[in-house]
């Protein structure tokens, strides 16, 4: 659990400084956003302490931003096609790093409660 | 058919407002935090040939009456005198719930128990021996799980059995010789006394049986001041030597009835409740991060971004559908109308006016609905709790939070949540400075300026308005604790409730009931505020520069200049006083067309912040102002605020203007 969750933790601090260094306009792969980055940072901290409850609550906040990233670019497509007639979308609005992140947050979760329950 | 007078009580947080709608099919807010019921609601049911009036009292954890919710309750009891008092009680958690139901029954009311959460109950392995504590307690008990309806036909059974026969016995919690003897002298003096004041609380109960008069005694021995204000001098004077006589022997006497009580509910609880996991619930564990010293905050304030985000992310194509519909309906009066003065009232005024602030319906429905979800799932009470650290630090009751937190919805019912709170001061405190929480009001403001001027950075944007309202209360506390009351709040004591799976009915329910207000708003007050905004842009001569409106915008204008705001921006404030949907609606109908770009060329970027930041501090609406002046029972609180409020808005934005300026 512990790799697991200092792994988790340096991906979510990465991902964090990726987007503030987007912000400042250094480079363009992450999503440029202040908040988002603050969210990372907080995930990442979050993650830093190898237990249970740490990691489910890593993943329910991993799983919320990737779901309102989700449903934030359907809607944009929604709106620009209703506005515009088409719509076309790249992997930058649907934040592709915080659903990769989120997924394994999930898989990690589902991993080690499995084991909890198992061991009682 | 005979009607049975039934209350509902019980400590906060243990489905009152459930159990109430399960009974009457209304549809109460309900929610998963202390304090939802501030005022008594009433609704009716029916049983067999029995017409059921059910009343739901704000959640009180015993009938001492030290806030006002608490008075509420107990004033009903005693006043009403219901038929049947149904106490709702927690039973994950007997040992404190049954403090108020012992209170219940020292007052001889007729109490049915509704055992609600059985479900958790069993989740956590707890056997409640139901006949045995019906047995301990002498009154029905009947289990249920309010949030499924389960139990509610043996529920009402019970209640019109009570209201028919009675408890099924009574029951006495021994406070020992010295005291037994106490209350009897008490209680002989009462017999001859002659109520002074015939309306207060407690007239019926000195004018009644000797049963009653016990409890007056009671009451007299624990230190009540509210006791002691309806009985008679003497009696207060010889009560309070009896007090002094026997807390020389056993200590504190508030804290010597308290003590006897729980005596006898841990002996009840020994008896009737087997095993209970002792290991640690999903709750706690989860508490450990949430409630965390260090991560606490930052989590709240990531929960916080994400609501916001999708709250204007997720919009946005429902936002455009209503836009079209509005321009395509506007167009159509236009064409369709022969008469152009007409066509111009319902097709640029009304239409131009609601249709700006309708657009925003989506917006301000998501955005309930993920508080609502918040509420239900009991996060929000662990947000009360992490931020009281910092409440307290700034001279705020935790208590706050909450009224604090309801502001973001309507500073209305905000401000009538403060009732739960005890300490006048801390409540007067939070009155104050609430209207400085961004109510929904607002949003629509937010939205269309940061659309306009911060594509890309709308969430952040909008939360920045939300954080620089809780700043500026936080910073108008410390203010106003200082110049006016001093010292330090109260300590806060908050119950955790456990962390639910939300039910989406109830926070379809409540997002509806919040959200429709808005709703029905622009049908009434914005249709009306437009109307006027109309005839007075397009009279005397139908030209806008010339017209009322102007003239007021232009002789007003010149204070805002150092801001940099036109007439029309300073003249959507002044309708804004009404309420604050206004402010869109009337530059709707101000500028005309396509409000986006007009805006765009009318404010730069720094000054469109300013107008922001003026629209969130500025004046309460009318409502809120009222709803001031009835909570501190005084005008000169909501005119303080209003003043407060102005110098403010106008410092923040000339501020933001200035600093914006040099950057």
């Amino acid at each position: 659990m512990k790799i697991y969750s200092y792994t988790m933790a340096l991906l979510y601090a990465l991902a964090g400084t990726g987007s503030i260094l987007a912000a400042a306009g250094i480079i363009s792969f992450f999503p440029p956003s202040i908040p988002l980055a603050f969210s990372f940072m907080v995930i990442s901290a979050v993650y830093a302490r190898p237990d249970m409850p740490h990691i489910i609550v890593g993943t329910i906040l991993s799983v919320s931003i990737s779901t309102i990233y989700i449903l934030g670019a359907g809607a944009r497509l929604m709106n620009e096609f209703l506005n515009e007639g088409n719509a076309s979308l790249n992997i930058e609005e649907i934040n592709g790093m915080a659903i990769a992140l989120s997924i394994l947050s999930i898989a990690g979760m589902w991993y080690y409660k499995t084991r909890e329950v198992k061991n009682g | 058919m005979k009607e049975i007078k039934v209350a509902i009580i019980g400590n906060p947080n243990v489905g009152k407002t459930t159990l109430f709608n399960a009974l009457t099919g209304e549809k109460q807010h309900v929610g998963n935090w202390p304090g939802v019921t501030v005022e008594k609601k009433e609704g009716y049911g029916r049983y067999n040939d029995y017409r059921l009036h059910y009343i739901d009292l704000p959640g009180v954890y015993s009938l001492s009456a030290y806030s006002i919710d608490e008075r509420i309750a107990r004033n009903f009891i005693l006043t009403e005198n219901p038929d049947v008092v149904i106490d709702i009680v927690d039973a994950t958690n007997l040992e404190r719930n049954l403090y108020l139901t012992l209170q219940l029954l020292e007052l001889k009311a007729n109490v049915v128990i509704a055992l609600n959460f059985m479900d958790e109950a069993e989740k956590r392995k707890m056997q409640i021996d139901v006949n045995k504590l019906q047995e301990f307690l002498g009154v029905r008990v009947v289990p249920v799980i309010a949030r499924e309806k389960r139990g509610m036909d043996e529920l009402k059974k019970a209640v019109v059995e009570t209201a028919e026969h009675g408890v099924i016995r009574k029951i006495e919690v021994g406070y020992g010789r010295d005291i037994e003897w106490a209350i009897l002298e008490i209680e002989g003096l009462l017999a001859e006394e002659r109520i002074r004041c015939r309306h207060c609380p407690f007239a019926k109960l000195c004018l009644g049986s000797d049963r009653e008069r016990h409890w007056v005694s009671t009451r007299l021995l624990e230190g009540d001041d509210e006791a002691n204000k309806v009985v008679d001098e003497e009696i207060a004077i010889k009560a309070m030597e009896l007090r002094r006589k026997l807390e020389e022997k056993y200590g504190d006497m508030a804290a010597y009835f308290a003590k006897k009580r729980y005596e006898l509910i841990g002996k009840i609880v020994h008896q009737c409740i087997r095993g209970g996991e002792t290991k640690e619930t999903f709750s706690d564990r989860i508490d450990k991060v949430m409630l965390d010293k260090y991560l606490g905050i930052p989590i709240f304030f990531v929960i916080m971004w994400l609501a916001f985000k999708l709250t204007f992310d997720v919009a946005a194509p429902f936002t455009t559908l209503i836009e079209m519909f509005f321009e395509i309906l506007g167009e159509w009066v236009k064409s369709g109308i022969p008469n152009g003065m007409l066509a111009s009232l319902i097709g640029e005024g009304i239409m131009g006016g609601v249709g700006a602030v309708l657009v925003f319906v989506p917006n301000i429905f998501l955005l309930f609905f993920i508080l609502s979800l918040l509420e239900d799932t009991g996060y929000m009470a662990r947000a009360a709790f992490v931020m009281d650290r910092v409440m307290y630090k700034i001279g705020l009751h935790g208590k706050a939070f909450i009224p604090m937190l309801l502001g973001f919805g309507c500073n209305v019912p905000a401000i009538m949540a403060t009732r739960t709170m005890e300490d006048e001061r801390d409540r007067l405190l939070t009155i104050l400075v609430n209207p400085l929480m961004s109510c929904s009001a607002r949003l629509p403001v937010y939205i269309l300026f940061a659309g306009v001027f911060f594509a890309g950075m709308e969430a952040g944007v909008i939360m920045s308005m939300y954080l620089l309202g809780i700043l500026l209360a936080v910073a108008m506390a410390l203010l106003i604790r200082k110049i006016f009351f001093g010292g330090k709040p109260s300590p806060f004591i908050m119950e955790m409730p456990p962390y639910r799976v939300p039910i989406l009915k109830n926070i379809i329910s409540t997002t509806w009931m919040r959200g429709k207000m808005f709703i029905r708003k622009a049908g009434t007050i914005i249709l009306v505020g437009v109307v006027i905004i109309w005839f007075l842009a397009n009279f005397p001569e139908g030209n806008i520069e010339n017209s009322f409106l102007a003239l007021i915008g232009k002789s007003i204008q010149p204070l805002f200049s150092p801001l940099g705001w036109s007439w029309r921006a300073v003249v959507a404030l002044l309708a804004g006083v009404v309420g604050k949907e206004i402010v869109v609606g009337s530059l709707g109908t101000l500028y005309g067309g396509n409000l986006s770009t007009a805006l765009a060329g009318d404010f730069t970027q720094v000054q469109a912040f300013a107008y922001m930041a003026f629209v969130l501090i500025y004046i309460p609406c009318i409502a809120t102002i009222a709803a001031i002046w009835q909570e501190t029972g005084s005008k000169k609180w909501a005119l303080f605020t209003i003043a407060y409020e102005i110098l403010l808005a106008y410092g923040v934005a000339l501020a933001i203007v200035l600093i914006g300026g040099l950057i």
